[in-house]
Formats: structure tokens, sequence, C-alpha cells
């Protein structure tokens, strides 16, 4: 697919911070970063399921990013080259905080949901349904509480509205999966909330 | 008709309803707060916090208490001195040290086996066989050496066996250890853990050896990636990991893993480092670093330059800008190209701007 003159222009401008960034310049960094940093946390977010080690492991790629970015030869698109250190990241991170949760007692309690348990089943009276806050809490949970490869996919469509074409290259799965796995995560979202909808 | 349409529409609300919430509920992003924090780093220095082998090297490189040392020496002597007389026979009759013995044959230093022979023996160690009651020579000068309790005798033997030839191996282009010692070393190291997955090798076992300090392990599992990892990018890391890793002073010296002999007669054959100051491996993004006074080989070709960066994700290695790169002899002639495409054919050349070796190609860009 050939692309536009504003495409052409967004990577030409997009090269030329990289290559201040390569520079030291910490300006550039910072205008990448505002570029990118929505994305890589949304997509720990989505691995890792915490909010908190979302941030941590946002904060290490970042600063990874700035001092491996002389590496980065232009071989591939910047955001691939990103969101793959983002991704080895998050999964690094979850290896080892599965080995430490399979340690803890309280494992079944950190994963639990329980009001969104009590949705599922019914239970759950009005007053805990009302509330936007609230509501978007609930779906969060529900989200989180989908599998992995379900959650990215939810996290990169609906919250990043990424297209079809950029979650396969970023993910190194083909359109048709990315497409499958949202039907499939979208059915599992609503069958969990389906008293909200 | 009717219900088909009626749950079609249904199902539309529902889709739409759906997406309604995903908007609302998409996280916030905690903009700000992350640079501030990521800003705060930035200040504190270029390098953030010490890898994994950087806090190795610097723990191996703290000095020993005196106290700590003198009981270690002193606990050791006691076990010695409970297994010396069990222990002699049964040792001896290990396959390992047997194959061991019998291919590295070298006389051993003059006070170790004064120390642990009689004088007739220690004169004339091929010729004269060993008195009933008295150890073989070259398991005498090993016990001698390594007053080691019973399971750790045996690769502790075979690394004071290797190191006592290690300018052998401290080339990476000498000729292969003889095979009867490469039987012996594999007979002697543990099975590695590591092995081939989907994402590639996993070098968490190796990683975790070298943190245990664990040295036997450390060199099954490199000996293992070397040799069954399916990239070639990390069989490259493995044979460099182990050339810098056997160098004197480093954690395996002595283990006669290094035999390239000549592997670089392969076109394609892989990368092997072999010198840099410092150098870092990070799993979780697939990348090797190695920094300083970087020495690399590839087929026909030897690099000189200030950095390379080995990644096993894109199957690459990218040299530093400024790499000097010669062509070497008797080797294949390396498909060097220059930036536009054009074929590079001096012996001796410079990457301003660095360069790329893909290795999957065997084909090295100038930039």
């Amino acid at each position: 697919m050939a692309s536009t003159p504003t495409q052409q222009h967004e990577a030409r401008s997009e090269a030329e911070v990289i290559r201040r960034a390569q520079a030291g310049d910490r300006d550039a960094f910072e205008s990448l970063y505002l570029r990118y940093h929505r994305e890589v946390f949304l997509y720990l977010l989505s691995v890792l399921r915490s909010p908190q080690s979302a941030e941590d492991v946002a904060q290490d790629v970042f600063v990874k990013l700035f001092h491996q970015i002389g590496s980065y030869r232009q071989q591939s698109p910047f955001n691939h080259w990103l969101f793959r250190m983002a991704r080895n990241a998050g999964i690094d991170r979850l290896r080892r905080e599965k080995v430490r949760r399979a340690s803890s007692l309280d494992a079944a309690a950190e994963d639990a949901h329980p009001l969104l348990e009590r949705l599922d089943s019914g239970m759950a009276t009005p007053e805990e349904l009302m509330g936007t806050e609230r509501r978007a809490a609930l779906v969060r949970q529900a989200v989180s509480s989908l599998p992995q490869p379900f959650r990215e996919i939810v996290a990169l469509r609906e919250w990043q509205d990424l297209p079809y074409d950029a979650i396969a290259s970023r993910l190194g799965i083909s359109e048709g999966t990315v497409k499958s796995r949202l039907f499939r995560a979208r059915q599992m979202l609503a069958q969990k909330l389906k008293r909200l909808l | 008709m009717k219900p088909s349409i009626q749950i079609k529409h249904d199902q539309g609300d529902s889709d739409q309803a759906l997406s309604r919430l995903l908007a609302v509920a998409a996280p916030e992003v905690p903009t700000a707060r992350m640079w501030a924090a990521i800003s705060a780093r930035l200040d504190q220095g270029p390098v953030p916090e010490p890898s994994w082998w950087q806090r190795l090297l610097s723990e191996v490189a703290r000095p020993v208490p005196a106290t700590s040392l003198a009981a270690a020496c002193l606990a050791m002597g006691l076990l010695w001195a409970i297994h010396q007389q069990p222990v002699l026979p049964h040792v001896m009759s290990q396959p390992v040290l047997a194959t061991a013995a019998a291919a590295q044959p070298r006389p051993a230093p003059a006070k170790a086996q004064a120390k642990a022979m009689p004088a007739a023996v220690a004169a004339k160690p091929a010729l004269a066989a060993p008195a009933p009651a008295a150890p073989a020579p070259e398991l005498a000068r090993a016990s001698s050496l390594t007053p080691m309790p019973r399971d750790l005798s045996q690769p502790y033997a075979m690394v004071q066996q290797a190191s006592t030839g290690s300018q052998r191996f401290q080339d990476a282009y000498a000729p292969a250890a003889p095979a009867g010692a490469s039987a012996a070393l594999a007979l002697a190291l543990p099975l590695a853990q590591g092995r081939a997955t989907d994402a590639g090798w996993d070098w968490d076992a190796f990683q975790n050896a070298m943190e245990a300090r664990n040295s036997p392990q450390a060199a099954a599992e490199l000996a293992a990636a070397r040799s069954q990892a399916a990239s070639r990018a990390e069989r490259s890391l493995a044979a460099s990991a182990i050339h810098l890793l056997t160098q004197p002073g480093q954690p395996l010296q002595g283990y006669p893993l290094d035999d390239q002999g000549d592997a670089f007669s392969d076109p394609k054959a892989g990368l092997v480092v072999e010198q840099a100051v410092q150098w870092d491996l990070n799993t979780a993004q697939h990348l090797a670093g190695f920094g300083g006074l970087v020495q690399a080989r590839v087929p026909g070709l030897r690099a000189d330059g200030p950095s390379l960066t080995l990644d096993w994700a894109s199957q690459s290695a990218q040299f530093g800008a400024g790499t000097r790169f010669i062509r070497t002899a008797n080797e294949s002639l390396a498909q060097v190209v220059d930036a536009n495409g054009a074929a590079v054919k001096a012996n001796e050349f410079r990457a301003r701007d660095g360069a790329v070796y893909d290795l999957a190609k065997g084909q090295m860009v100038l930039h």
C-alpha cells in the first residue's frame, strides 16, 4: 500500500527526530516519548494487568530506549523496534512476577475480581453498577481477566485505535488472526459485561 | 425471518454498547508522572543500573576476607583428611578421570608432583606403573592440587588439568582440543538446562548459572547453546561468550570449550567476538552489547572497532561507527557492500558510520 504525502512527511520528520535523539538531544527524545508513551503504557498494562507495574516497566523501556537509541539503524520502522523492546520487557517482568506469585499464598486473592464475578453471576446490585468510574473499572477488570493474547488485542485496537495491519505487524501475527482474536475477545467481554450492555 | 433480524439488531446494539463501554474505560496514562521519573533517571547518568554481568564481575573482583579464606581452607582440609583413604581408589576407577588422564598426558608442576608421588614415579610419570596403593600420576596431581570433597573432585580436576595448558585455548583459531579431552569434558559437565524454544534459545539457565557462580553449569549451558541453538546469531553469541569467558582470569578459564577450529572457512559461519572491554547480555531484548576495544571475526573479515551489538531477533550484528575491517587470508571472500549496494573490493576499509552484518546472508553492509 502506497503511503500518502502526509505519511511520508511524518516519516521524514520522525527520522529527523530520531537522528537528533541519537545525537543526545533530550528535547527530541521527549517528543518521541510523547508520541509513543501511550502506546507503550497501554500495551504493558494489557500484559501486566497492573498500572503500577506497567508504569515501572514503561519507565524502564524509555530509559533503555534513551541509552540504546544509538543502535537503531532504521532497518525496521522505529515503532516496531520500540514495541519489540516494550514487549520483551513486559514478558520479562511477567515471568519474574509469575515466579514471585507462585510462591505467594495470596496469589488467588491478587488475581480475583470479586465484583466482576458477582456481575458475571448476576449478583451485583444496581448500586454497584452505577457511576461512570465504577463501570469503567468493571470494564477494565473484565479486560484484564481475558487471556493475554486477547487482552493485548483489545488494548491495541480498542484503546489505541490501531489499524489491523499495524497490530498484526507488531504482534507478528496475520491480520486474520487479529480479527478473529478481537472477535473472540469481544464475545468474551460481552458475556462478562452482559448486565452493563 | 423476523426473529433472525431481531437477533442481528440486538447484536449490533450490543456491539456498539460494548465499544462505548470500552472507550469510556480506556485507562488513564500517567504521562507527566512517567516523564518526570524518566527524566530523573536519565539525569543520574548514562548507565542507570549495572547489568547482572557487571554485578557479577564486581562481586568476583571483590577481595575475599582473610578470615573467610582461612575458614574455607580449614574446612576443605578437614574434608580431605576425612575422605582421603576411601576416596582415591574410588575416584581412580571413574571413567571421566581415566579418559582425561589418557587424553591430556601433560607433565604436572614439579612441586605438585613431588608432594603427591614418590620421587621415582615423579621422575618418569609416563613409564612407571603406579604402585598398587598409590594413585595414578595424573590423578595424584589433580588430587594434590584439589583437596576437594568427593562429589566435586571430578569437574574441578578437569579445570585444573585444562588450566595447565590454558595458553592452548586462548587462541580461538588454534586446532581443536583433542577428541578425548572433549569427550571427557562432556562427561564431566553437568546436563544443560537451556534449550531451544519457540522464542529462540532459553538463556535463563546460563544467566542463572553465572549468577550462582556455577562454572561447570555455565560451561555446559554455553556448550549446549553453541551446538544446539537454532539461529546462527545465538550460536555466535554462545561462541563469543565461550571465547571471552575462557580467557585468563575469567570464570571459565581452563575449560577446553573454545575450539573454533576452521569454522570460518564456511562463508555463512557466524561471528565470534574475540575481545571486548565490557559486554552485556540482555536476554529480554535479544541483544548482546560489546563495548570498549572490540575485536571480532566473521568469515573473511577481521573487525576492530568501538562497539558491536549482536541482535539475535533480527539475526544481525551492528558494528559501531569507525570500525576497521581487514580481509583475512585463506577464507572465502566476504560479501561486503556499501550503503548503495556497490561491492567493496578493498582488502582494508573503514565503516565511517558503522556497518551491519547479516548473519543469515553472510553479508556486510557499510553505512
